[in-house]
């Protein structure tokens, strides 16, 4: 089956809340999934990723705006008309069924009979590597297994799309990374449009193609993960994927839109300006902790600090130095070949202009 | 405009309704059943006492609430059912507390549970009639073993007693919920902050079960105030209430106003209980129970003599509850209780030749209003739990008043409403399993909403996701899940409809009769043993389909699924 694009239109939907009135949980959301593509909707608790993709799966209607499955408007359409294969956070299997008789569930309403439904379900059973399972009951499983056995029942009916919930959240962490790419490999495999939710900005970055962050309803960035990373449009993002220090600092002139801003008594330029600043402006500069390289204190330092706290991490080093009136955090990698450094001791920081960014709050 | 307001609040509701037909149909059809059997009823019941040859007249209210008889029937029902509240109450969390803070053996608790649901199970006059067994003229207690002559059992206190013992269960059941359902580390926290046991006790433990306390009471005043088997037999007429009053208005005085409005003074406080539960208790509870099961506390929340005194008083009760099946049993078997003890047969061959036509009639009422309370609580409580549409929530307030009510009020108005055309059903077996149903049909939607709440949404989306249209996963999904809860649904429709006589009363004819009306009758021409008979009988046929529902529901019992049992509470 050849893969489809989905679109979303313009997508709104509010709630009544009791005290705040009308809110919306999705604010206007357009956006669309490539052929083939995994996308995942990423943002914090309340953002509305879990809103829309109900929306895409038909368990909640849009006050407005239209979604397209390939050419077919199914904004008006009844969940079970959309061919739309959906994999619940709490996996939702049928409690009363067996492994087979949940996976052949999807198979029986289209009619498929006996002899190819049996090849159908031991073909998908081994597609996610619980061959013989056929009759275990869903509570005699591992929250992993059943989490394999939900995503068997969706894609053993060969639907349009795959929507995936936080299909990982009930995992223990180290099934969440072995699991997210079984899901990977099986989604690329079977080339199905796919549109993932997280909150997890790791998982995130793992397995899609793309990622959308979303706060409060709206879109904030689109983009892949090297797109959002190292090219955030806002601070809110820069903090979603990745970890990043804010620092402040003064605009001391602006030339060619580049900024000499002052930090402590060190001047930098910074060209990686995404906000409408002015001279003698307060500001917070954007650093990522690895962008930062500390130093043994010298005479000639300008920008120095103290390590306030040091965690040992294996592949890294984790330091929170302390200067005038900001604390830095700092990651320093593969700490056998590099000097480390002890709590306490003063250490001079040096900060790169090309990793630097003023980006909108 | 407050319709269109709402409507441009949640305009989801119509159009759901007309998206999904099969929902549209089912609401249609239960508002067509609600108009008909509940509400028109009680309209007619209230024409007939505002009207006076059709015109709006007051005066036969006023003049009846001016009698001095019916004033003392009020207060004495409201008195009572105060009583009944505070004393069944107090029994409840004797049992309750034992059960659940006192590491009481398995065997224990199984043996409390069981004598306790007997009461709640029997037939309504059961503790009547023992209690004139045991304290009656020739009573065995009073006569036999005091020597006391003519001793006069009838009046408040013996009412008070044997209702008592009948919804104590209730209290029990009520508050055992509570009791689990605090965390016995909380309990655990302040006996480690230095309390006492009886600090703990107080400060913590009491406040936590106000909730359930106050639901108690408010079920057991309920309760009494609906009562109408006990005082019949045992109030005398020296202490009238409400319900008896306006049975015999109407039976003996052939007053139909009269008894009508009786009943609908009746009304009032019932109504209270009705709103102060639902708005009032019900949400307190709500904040208590967590549902956790957390691990038994090894602390031991009572010293041991208190342990042993609550014991004592829970054995003691559970001995004397015993003492008076086995005294109905044995009343059932000699000719003559406290004139000829010989061994006998005779009322049983009785029941099963006089009594034949009786015993049918009951479990053809009984099952058919089983089976038709059962379908309408699956698909009520199902609908108003799950589903979003015009008029949910008011039908499901709507779908409570027959329950709510006492039994007296439903009977009379069933009476009046259906003894001509349109709806002509008086003499028929259908007025009598319609009133069941909409009464106890609400066991059925209490029961489907509880297990429904159990089973995660997402479970009916996943089955809409893989393409089944919403009959087809309400078939294959829903009702698989919910059959548990229909099954205690059932069970207690076929109970309650075993043993009603409030409203039965009312409604059985030459053609069609009860059981429990049998053994009323029975006890008033003083024919004992027959009553007894009946009753024991009863017994049996109802704890067999008890335990055949329980044992039953075993097979597919899922996790966390309620106990029948506790659906007899509240």
């Amino acid at each position: 089956m050849e893969p489809v694009k989905i679109r979303l239109d313009n997508l709104v939907k509010t709630y009544m809340h009791q005290e705040k009135g009308r809110i919306a949980a999705v604010n206007g959301v357009s956006l669309s999934v490539e052929p083939g593509e995994l996308l995942t909707l990423l943002g914090p608790s309340g953002c509305g990723k879990t809103t829309t993709m109900r929306m895409i799966g038909g368990f909640e209607e849009p006050d407005s705006g239209r979604i397209f499955i390939g050419s077919q408007d199914i904004t008006n359409a009844m969940a079970n008309k959309r061919d739309a294969g959906f994999v619940f956070q709490n996996y939702a299997l049928f409690p009363h069924m067996s492994v087979y008789e949940n996976i052949a569930y999807g198979l029986k309403i289209r009619n498929i009979d006996k002899e190819e439904t049996d090849r159908l379900v031991s073909e998908v059973l081994h597609l996610v590597k619980l061959d013989g399972y056929e009759k275990q009951f869903p509570h005699q499983m591992s929250g992993g297994e059943q989490q394999r056995v939900a995503l068997a029942r969706a894609i053993v009916v060969k639907p349009k799309v795959l929507l995936l919930d936080e299909p990982l959240s009930n995992l223990d962490a180290k099934l969440r990374v072995s699991t997210r790419s079984e899901i990977r490999r099986l989604q690329k495999a079977l080339s199905i449009s796919t549109i993932y939710v997280t909150h997890d900005q790791e998982e995130a970055m793992a397995i899609s193609d793309r990622i959308v962050v979303m706060d409060h309803g709206d879109i904030i960035q689109i983009g892949t993960a090297e797109d959002l990373y190292y090219s955030p449009k806002t601070e809110f993002v820069a903090k979603f994927i990745g970890k990043i220090n804010t620092i402040p600092s003064t605009v001391l002139s602006l030339v060619d839109g580049q900024a000499e801003v002052r930090i402590g008594d060190s001047k930098y330029t910074v060209d990686n300006i995404l906000r409408d600043i002015s001279a003698g402006q307060n500001v917070d500069v954007l650093v990522r902790p690895e962008a930062i390289k500390l130093e043994v204190i010298s005479g000639t330092s300008k920008l120095t600090g103290v390590i306030s706290e040091r965690v040992f991490l294996g592949d890294r080093v984790d330091y929170t130095v302390e200067s005038k009136g900001f604390n830095l955090q700092v990651s320093s990698y593969d700490p056998i070949r590099r000097k480390t450094f002890e709590s306490n001791q003063k250490v001079e920081i040096i900060l790169d202009d090309k990793r630097m960014k003023i980006l909108e709050v | 405009m407050p319709a269109i307001e709402r409507r441009s609040k949640n305009p989801d509701t119509f159009k759901n309704l007309v998206k999904d037909p099969a929902l549209f149909i089912s609401v249609v059809v239960i508002w067509i059943f609600l108009i008909l059997f509940v509400f028109f009823p009680l309209i007619r019941v209230l024409l007939i006492i505002v009207t006076e040859g059709g015109h709006f007249n007051l005066s036969g209210f006023g003049e009846m609430l001016s009698k001095r008889y019916t004033l003392l029937s009020a207060f004495n029902s409201i008195l009572l059912g105060a009583l009944v509240g505070v004393c069944g109450t107090a029994l409840g969390f004797f049992f309750a507390f034992t059960s659940v803070r006192t590491n009481l053996s398995k065997w224990w608790s199984r043996l409390f549970d069981w004598v306790i649901i007997l009461p709640l199970i029997s037939p309504p006059f059961t503790m009547a009639i023992t209690v004139i067994f045991s304290f009656g003229p020739n009573g065995l207690i009073t006569h036999n073993l005091l020597g006391i002559q003519n001793f006069n059992v009838y009046g408040m206190w013996s009412t008070l007693f044997a209702e008592t013992i009948t919804y104590f269960p209730i209290s029990y059941i009520t508050l055992k919920a509570i009791l689990a359902g605090i965390d016995p580390t909380v309990e655990d926290m302040a006996f480690s902050l230095g309390s006492s046991r009886w600090q703990v006790f107080h400060k913590v433990t009491l406040p936590l079960s106000t909730s359930g306390l106050a639901n108690s009471f408010l079920l057991l005043f309920a309760a009494s105030l609906a009562d109408f088997a006990t005082p019949l037999i045992l109030a005398g007429s020296s202490f009238p209430l409400l319900p008896t009053e306006a049975f015999l208005q109407i039976t003996g005085l052939f007053d139909m106003k009269g008894g009508a409005i009786l009943s609908f003074i009746l009304l009032i406080p019932s109504m209270a209980v009705f709103f102060l539960q639902r708005y009032w208790v019900g949400r307190r509870n709500y904040v208590t129970i967590t549902g956790k099961s957390g691990s038994q506390t090894k602390f031991k929340s009572v010293g041991k003599i208190t342990k042993y005194f609550f014991l004592l008083v829970c054995l003691l009760t559970t001995i004397f509850i015993l003492y008076f099946y086995v005294l109905l049993l044995y009343a059932s078997l000699i000719k003559a209780f406290g004139a000829n003890n010989t061994f006998t047969l005779d009322h049983y061959r009785s029941i099963f030749t006089n009594g034949k036509k009786a015993i049918q009639d009951t479990l053809i009422i009984a099952f058919s209003g089983m089976m038709l309370g059962g379908l309408y609580g699956v698909v009520v409580g199902y609908i108003t739990s799950k589903k979003k549409y015009f008029s949910r929530k008011f039908m499901e307030i709507s779908a409570m008043i027959n329950y709510s009510l006492p039994g007296t009020i439903v009977g009379i108005a069933y009476l009046i409403a259906f003894n001509r055309r349109p709806i002509l059903l008086t003499g028929t077996a259908l007025i009598i399993i319609l009133c069941n149903v909409s009464k106890y049909g609400a066991y059925g939607i209490r029961s489907t909403v509880a297990i429904l709440q159990q089973i995660h949404p997402s479970i009916e989306e996943a089955s809409e996701s893989l393409g089944a249209s919403p009959v087809h996963t309400f078939r294959k999904i829903t009702i698989p899940l919910v059959l548990p809860g229909l099954f205690s649904g059932l069970g207690i429709v076929f109970i309650r409809s075993m043993t009603a006589i409030s409203a039965a009363i009312f409604l059985v004819s030459l053609n069609w009769t009860l059981i429990t009306v049998r053994i009323l009758e029975n006890m008033t021409e003083l024919q004992l043993g027959i009553s007894a008979a009946f009753s024991v009988l009863v017994v049996i046929i109802v704890f067999i389909v008890t335990t055949g529902i329980t044992s039953f529901l075993k097979l597919f019992r899922q996790k966390g699924s309620m106990r029948m049992s506790s659906l007899f509470g509240s």
